[in-house]
């Protein structure tokens, strides 16, 4: 699968949620591209900011979308990686902060 | 002197990507580890290195001389190489 189709299929899904992509098509692009190396590399698209534990298990919360999405883009409007956005993110009018990591770190550690 | 840079990064991440970018972009040399293409005992030597800065072990966690930043904070950043 290619990028560009993940973005449509992706889109689909995730905007009647609420969650919009990230208006940098590029941004957004180059973290599909490496959703689909970690489908490669470990058989599920695990969240390409993070490292992965390689193990399904380990890995569920941070498998795209991660179970950290909905908190991120309440609070900062935006999850970890700036893929998924709201709209007043898109629209400038909250300030764009940088999301710090909210996974507890004792799940990284592996 | 400069401040010595090191980085440890994911080779899939998105802000370590702009980091690196970043520092090519101003023309500061910089050592990095990519450490999802570290395996085995060369991969858990460097995690147990991050933690000692990060003890989240996110990335990326930035060294510039004395200071730690954790992630791409462009303005941090530019404070501790004084740019």
């Amino acid at each position: 699968m290619l990028s560009a189709e993940l973005y449509e299929m992706l889109k689909k899904v995730q905007e009647p949620k609420g969650y919009f992509f990230n208006k940098d098509k590029e941004w957004v692009l180059t973290i599909l591209g490496d959703l689909l190396i970690n489908k490669e590399r470990y058989g599920y698209m695990s969240c390409p900011c993070r490292l992965a534990a390689g193990n399904r298990e380990k890995d569920t919360d941070i498998i795209c979308p991660c179970q950290y999405r909905p908190e991120d883009v309440r609070e900062y409007g935006s999850c970890y990686c700036n893929l998924y956005v709201s709209p007043q993110w898109n629209e400038g009018t909250i300030e764009h902060q940088y999301v710090p990591e909210r996974r507890p770190a004792q799940k990284s550690l592996f | 002197m400069a401040a010595k840079v090191k980085v440890f990064t994911l080779s899939t991440c998105s802000h370590c990507k702009a980091t690196k970018k970043f520092l090519n972009d101003n023309g500061i040399p910089f050592d990095y580890v990519d450490v999802d293409l570290l395996q085995g005992d060369e991969r858990q030597n460097i995690l147990k290195e991050v933690e000692q800065y990060n003890p989240q072990r996110s990335f990326p966690t930035i060294i510039i001389g004395d200071n730690i930043i954790i992630g791409f904070r462009e303005s941090d950043i530019r404070e501790a190489l004084g740019i």
